[in-house]
């Protein structure tokens, strides 16, 4: 108490300070007799309330003139030099700051699109393990409609994760569609997209309907209209086209070009060749998304669910079947540990680091703003204390320094806003968004901009400010001034500490993205040529597509593969002698030539042989597959057929590095010919393309040749990381040359201010050095401490990134020593370049200045 | 000058005048909660006390200290001519208002 009346006095206006301290001692008193912690915390809010009786304010005098208006502008136009070091560095970071707001909230924004979003859920699948699947059995769906009537619930099946085609009724031209989905029929109702053409109950209705996206309407029908007419899909089912749907939305985790109807499973199941059985309670394989009604919470369904569970699934399931809901609007970013399908994620500590950068690259420009202010203000004194002598309060010079930063601000405001609108379509195209510039400026954000503006102009210009007037105070008429530097410093310590960390940052995600698509995966990806062939002749005549490809004199080999190396693989249920329960394991279906195409070494056991008949039923697994066979893998045998193992291959990643390498078998099976892989040589891509497609078209001239190279599309998986290490990159450099120019102005300053002690040492016989030496030493310590602060603090933030992927580089000692060596050669360059013409300078030029 | 009264500034107008000679800022916050039935902080007091002093409605003088204000003055106000006459006056417009109201019609 006696602090606060302590700081009360210091204040408050003398005229009025006895009365004000009095009386509020006196309530204090009064309540203390009741309640003494209520009182004190009521004495504590009305001294805060009163400190507006401060000097400053409680004076009958107008604190604020338009004439201040005029000095701002004319004391910015003369120090134009640091008036456009302001402005460029705070606009900016503000340009920087927007941009990531709007990326912020373009994440956030990811499916609140739908009506009433907040009721709905998705079906989120956990096993008793821990382990949450976002995918889940067939009839849950349709149990939790008929148990809980008030309740909808919708399914999206995925065509088992194959490219279908799509050909219109002439069957001319196939199409391949990858984001075609199976949908029940009220599926509008619960994810509202927007239908352009038809009606949400109806349009898919019946079985065998399909509504197109309008891109996709367009890319097949062209500009006629699509309604009524018929499609093939995978040349065996026809498909009615009832409507056509928005492109999806790109903050919409469902990423579609078409939505069937479910209604007829088995022929759909028929078409892409699928034997599973969609009545049971194993296979895993639809997204079920539910609409609650408003008087009923998630908790409260998921509660239901537990006995859902015993009633319905069999009891050697029941374990793995713990229901659970999850927001729909969550799935963008909280869907780290869920194991999905086709659903658009980001990690919530990719936001995070947006967040700290966009607040880094701000504090930078701020700061640069606050330094040359308070460095520049030792010029201003003559000006300020001929202004107080003429009668000016400390109030009115107050408020026209808040108006200059008030100016600054708002000309960097406008500065930014312009900057964004020219930055954001190649924004737009690293976060692989449409963003546009209104999108996000509604009267929420745009309140929060204005109160961010008045907070910034507010640190900005008080600290300088109250700085400046302590030293009018002081009636400092051309007297040297002591400057209180140990603000400074810190303020300097934390530019330097910002450009150090976002450069070491930099080093890490680069390191991090390069040893993503440089590593070695295990598995040969160059130079390999993959066809899609499911659904073409070349999967039931396989061998004769194979025997003409390898009398190419471009290929080296093939082979059949049921996935995309590297990408994916599906999970099939195993029985495994000694082991109760079935075991869902990770499984690619080949061909002899498999081992021989990719270069896998074979560590156990041997490769396929095609002169062993019984081959044809064996397996292969890899080494993180040998935790399954405690007793030896040579004497296993898995359920089909009685497999028996022949051979262990090496470990290598088989599916994309967010995951780590999980036990893979290895079969070979006619039901999974998808994709067959021509391993290439020669040095023109061209050519070998233009022949590969040349033997293609003579086989089978109806189905289109759409192939690709592996390593190109392994390295897109990795787009993601590609594009935040160019943010990153970018924005980190930008926001070290914002505190470069800040330093290095406020070293010009700093030496001004020292220019005739320069002069006098020199006169007294110091060497050039010497006072090189003088004026970098307190920067160079700085540096060195700061360095030593943040090393813990940048491996913590750095590592918890890393932690989100499986396979990730190390901390290592050069990486820091890059970021420091890096950062203290570019400011320690510029610095030593002013400090030395400064120590060069002739003495007689300072000195004789008087 | 902005000479109209409030509300709240009427009724501290009124309290100084029942209080006077021993009107200060606690006093006045202590009867204003007998009166309204309702807590005033201290620093809504002082504003309203100080508006009015530059109003001219209100003048004050230094008093004695005692040991619970730590041995600092209070300061006592009392109402000025001007004060009276613009507390009367809104008086005065309130008694000829209800002199012509009618009684009303509740539906």
């Amino acid at each position: 108490m006696k602090f606060i009346i302590k700081i009360l006095g210091k204040t408050l206006h003398p005229e009025i300070k006895d009365e004000i301290i009095g009386d509020l001692l006196e309530a204090y008193d009064q309540r203390a007799q009741q309640n003494k912690f209520l009182a004190g915390f009521h004495f504590v809010l009305e001294s805060f309330v009163s400190l507006k009786w401060g000097k400053m304010i409680y004076r009958k005098e107008r604190l604020w003139s338009s004439q201040n208006v005029k000095f701002s502008l004319r004391h910015l136009k003369r120090n134009w030099r640091e008036t456009v070091v302001h402005i460029s560095g705070l606009s900016l970071g503000l340009a920087l700051c927007i941009l990531l707001a709007f990326f912020y909230f373009h994440e956030k924004s990811f499916d609140t699109f739908h009506e009433d979003y907040s009721s709905v859920y998705r079906v989120v699948n956990e096993t008793d393990k821990g382990v949450q699947y976002g995918v889940t059995p067939w009839p849950t769906g349709p149990f939790i409609e008929t148990d809980f009537p008030e309740v909808s619930a919708t399914r999206i099946y995925h065509t088992f994760r194959k490219t279908p085609t799509l050909a219109r009724s002439d069957k001319k031209e196939f199409f391949y569609e990858d984001d075609l989905f199976f949908v029940d029929n009220n599926f509008f109702d619960i994810l509202t997209f927007k239908l352009l053409k038809g009606q949400r109950s109806e349009v898919l209705s019946e079985p065998n309907t399909i509504v197109l996206s309008e891109a996709l309407a367009q890319k097949i029908f062209g500009s006629k209209n699509p309604v009524g007419r018929e499609l093939w899909f995978e040349s065996t089912l026809r498909l009615t086209v009832t409507g056509v749907v928005e492109n999806s939305p790109p903050n919409s985790h469902l990423q579609y070009q078409a939505f069937a109807s479910l209604g007829d499973i088995t022929s759909i199941f028929q078409a892409t060749g699928n034997q599973f059985s969609f009545e049971g309670w194993y296979w895993t394989a639809v997204n079920t998304y539910v609409r609650l009604p408003r008087e009923l919470t998630a908790q409260q369904l998921e509660a239901d669910l537990v006995d859902f569970t015993q009633r319905h699934v069999p009891e050697e399931f029941a374990h793995r079947r713990n229901f659970k809901l999850q927001p729909l609007a969550n799935m963008h970013l909280n869907s780290d540990d869920i194991e999905d399908i086709f659903v658009e994620k980001r990690s919530e500590v990719e936001i995070k680091i947006a967040m700290l950068l966009g607040v880094i690259v701000l504090s930078i420009a701020i700061i640069n703003f606050i330094n040359l202010a308070s460095a520049s203000s030792s010029n201003r004194l003559y000006a300020l204390n001929i202004k107080k002598r003429l009668g000016a309060s400390y109030g009115q010079i107050f408020t026209q320094m808040l108006t200059e930063a008030m100016i600054v601000v708002v000309t960097s405001l406008l500065v930014s806003l312009l900057l964004v609108i020219g930055a954001l379509p190649y924004f737009n195209e690293l976060i692989n968004a449409r963003i546009g510039f209104f999108d996000y400026l509604q009267l929420e954000t745009l309140s929060w901009f204005v109160a961010c503006a008045l907070f910034i102009t507010f640190i900005m210009g008080f600290y300088p400010a109250s700085y400046t007037l302590k030293q009018v105070s002081k009636d400092t008429f051309g007297q040297h001034i002591k400057r209180n530097t140990i603000t400074q410093k810190i303020l300097v310590a934390f530019q330097l500490f910002a450009s150090v960390s976002l450069i070491y940052g930099c080093i890490i995600i680069y390191n991090q993205f390069s040893f993503l698509t440089q590593r070695d995966l295990g598995f040969k990806d160059e130079n390999v040529l993959m066809v899609p062939i499911r659904g073409t002749e070349a999967s039931v005549n396989t061998a004769l597509f194979k025997q003409r490809f390898e009398n190419s004199p471009y290929v080296t080999s093939t082979s059949l593969l049921s996935d995309v190396m590297g990408s994916t693989a599906q999970l099939v249920p195993f029985e495994i002698d000694g082991k109760p329960e079935q075991q869902n394991i990770a499984t690619i279906f080949v061909d002899f030539d498999f081992v021989e195409t990719f270069d896998i070494e074979v560590v156990g056991g041997r490769d396929f042989d095609p002169t062993i008949h019984s081959d044809s039923n064996a397996f292969l697994i890899n080494e993180s597959a040998l935790s399954y066979f405690e007793n030896g893998w040579e004497e296993a045998r898995l359920n089909r057929g009685n497999g028996k193992i022949i051979g262990v291959l090496k470990d290598f990643h088989f599916m994309d590095l967010h995951q780590g390498i999980q036990p893979l078998i290895i079969g070979m099976s006619d039901a999974w010919r998808n994709y067959l892989a021509l391993n290439v040589q020669g040095s023109k891509f061209s050519e070998i393309y233009e022949d590969i497609e040349s033997k293609w078209r003579e086989l089978e001239p109806n189905r289109p040749f759409d192939a690709w190279f592996l390593d190109e599309k392994l390295n897109n998986l990795y787009r993601s990381e590609k594009n935040q290490s160019i943010i990153v990159a970018v924005f980190s450099f930008l926001s070290v040359v914002i505190a470069i120019i800040g330093l290095l102005a406020l070293v010009t300053e700093f030496i001004q201010n020292r220019y005739k002690e320069i002069g006098i040492r020199k006169v007294l016989g110091a060497s050039a050095n010497q006072i090189y030496y003088l004026i970098t030493r307190s920067i160079a310590t700085l540096f060195l401490l700061v360095i030593v602060i943040n090393l813990p603090l940048a491996r913590f933030t750095m590592s918890r990134w890393l932690d989100n992927y499986p396979t990730h580089i190390d901390h290592q000692w050069t990486y820091y020593l890059y970021a420091f060596v890096l950062t203290g050669l570019l400011i320690g360059s510029l610095i030593s370049y002013k400090c030395l013409r400064a120590a060069r300078v002739n003495p007689v030029e300072i000195i004789k200045d008087e | 000058m902005n000479d109209s009264i409030g509300n709240l500034e009427e009724m501290v107008l009124l309290l100084v005048m029942t209080l006077e000679p021993k009107a200060y800022a606690i006093s006045l916050a202590n009867e204003y909660k007998k009166i309204k039935k309702k807590s005033i902080s201290t620093p809504a007091i002082h504003t309203v006390l100080k508006r009015l002093v530059s109003k001219g409605f209100l003048s004050s003088k230094a008093g004695e200290g005692t040991p619970e204000r730590g041995g600092r003055s209070k300061v006592y106000y009392s109402l000025t001519k001007d004060g009276y006459a613009a507390i009367k006056e809104v008086q005065t417009q309130r008694e000829q208002l209800w002199a012509n109201a009618g009684k009303p019609q509740f539906t």
